[in-house]
């Protein structure tokens, strides 16, 4: 009995990720500070995407091309290739599920295949219809959140620039997952770049937009 | 009129470059082809050639393509660069290999890794020629009028989870190879087609540095 306190306490201690996060802490707004349209990567319908991209999970790497097309509305194929080819993994992915297609032997495994899940679910910056938000203010942040099933997404804008997002984080079972930081976003375009991690799991991933 | 003139020409070029590589059949003597082949090899120092890769993925309509140079200097000494649409470099000289990931430099030593000597297997095999030699793949030759064809089929199980057959395509000008299509699993592959060759030319050693 006591062994198992003892390893309890262990895996409460190492995994952060298993604790419930806070979600918007923040100040709610009213319906008059509602959130305006956002530029999303696929605003301008977009055959395909592609990311250059690079994978730290532990101590392993992978870099290689992030190739994302929209299938339906809300579901997307990811497919990550190295630069010379070889696929490493093939997802689809919806707003609140993924389902995996390939994934090769060393990330084959559910515990990792669940988090580049959300990597991409966190970097892919989508347009979200007919969803009932949520607005916080945060200092100079508002925080819009919306739910979808067991997902929850908050994406985290500049009050002062109406169409540019800065982040966007994933919850499930309201467990923090993972948070994409974007860049280089403009005035009327998608970000150039994001940069996404996780809560108590040892990945970090880059994604730089190559545009046609 | 002019336009559909000029996608004629474009059409039958792009069709006369892909039937080159077409109508091909079992070689009467594969050992023959073997035994030349490897000669060819043997009397190769070095290649320099520009590559277009494509990469054909069952569920996009578009190929991917990326485009660069290739570097191969005996004994072992291979420079593998992409240009556009991304910059990423890797060098294999010896037992080292060094990868230039836009600006993030890493090195590697090949023998203390599985996954790269494996990598330097197929690198330095395919732009040699001679992975056929390899006793991991299973081979298989094939010719036209123009190429020969050798099919290879990776022995061991894993390896064809990720890599289903390697197909390599060598000028029989030449006898350096011309194509490489690399096919995985789910019909997706990568076709690799070198041109603008350059065989025993002397190419500087410092081209392998890792730099």
């Amino acid at each position: 009995m006591r062994k198992i306190l003892t390893a309890l306490w262990i895996v409460m201690i190492c995994f952060p990720s298993c604790q419930v996060a806070s979600i918007s802490k923040g100040e709610p707004v009213k319906d008059n500070d509602t959130w305006p349209a956002y530029s999303h990567y696929f605003s301008g319908n977009p055959a395909r995407l592609i990311f250059k991209s690079s994978l730290q999970i532990s101590k392993q790497n992978f870099s290689g091309l992030l190739i994302i097309k929209q299938t339906l509305p809300g579901e997307y194929r990811t497919l990550f290739t190295t630069e010379t080819g070889f696929k490493v993994f093939d997802f689809t992915i919806k707003n609140d599920s993924y389902a995996i297609n390939y994934a090769v032997g060393a990330l084959n495994k559910k515990f990792i295949a669940s988090r580049l899940a959300y990597t991409v679910q966190a970097m892919l910056l989508r347009e979200i219809a007919n969803k009932d938000f949520a607005v916080y203010r945060v200092g100079e942040f508002s925080i819009q959140s919306y739910s979808v099933g067991k997902y929850m997404y908050e994406l985290k804008r500049d009050r002062t620039l109406s169409e540019k997002v800065f982040g966007q984080t994933v919850y499930v079972k309201g467990k923090k997952k993972a948070e994409a930081t974007f860049y280089g976003s403009k005035e009327g375009l998608a970000p150039d770049s994001s940069s996404v991690n996780h809560t108590g799991f040892p990945l970090l991933a880059t994604f730089r937009w190559l545009k046609d | 009129m002019k336009k559909i003139t000029s996608l004629l020409i474009g059409f039958v070029l792009v069709a006369n470059v892909f039937a080159q590589y077409d109508g091909m059949k079992p070689a009467p003597d594969q050992n023959a082809v073997k035994a030349k082949l490897e000669k060819a090899a043997t009397e190769t120092n070095d290649i320099f050639a520009e590559f277009v890769q494509e990469k054909n993925l069952s569920v996009l309509e578009e190929v991917i393509t990326s485009r660069g140079t290739f570097h191969f200097k005996k004994e072992n000494k291979v420079r593998w660069s992409y240009t556009s649409p991304f910059k990423y470099l890797i060098v294999i000289n010896g037992q080292k290999m060094y990868i230039n990931d836009e600006g993030k430099q890493k090195e590697y030593d090949v023998k203390s890794n599985k996954m790269f000597r494996e990598i330097n297997k197929v690198v330095v095999g395919t732009v040699q020629g001679n992975l056929f030699k390899n006793a991991d793949y299973k081979s298989e030759f094939l010719e036209n009028q123009g190429f020969y064809l050798v099919k290879m089929v990776p022995v061991d199980v894993k390896m064809r989870e990720f890599l289903q057959e390697i197909h390599l395509y060598f000028d029989k000008k030449d006898l350096t190879v011309s194509r490489l299509k690399m096919m995985e699993q789910g019909g997706d592959f990568t076709l690799v087609n070198f041109v603008e060759k350059k065989v025993n030319q002397g190419i500087a050693d410092t081209q392998f540095d890792f730099k």
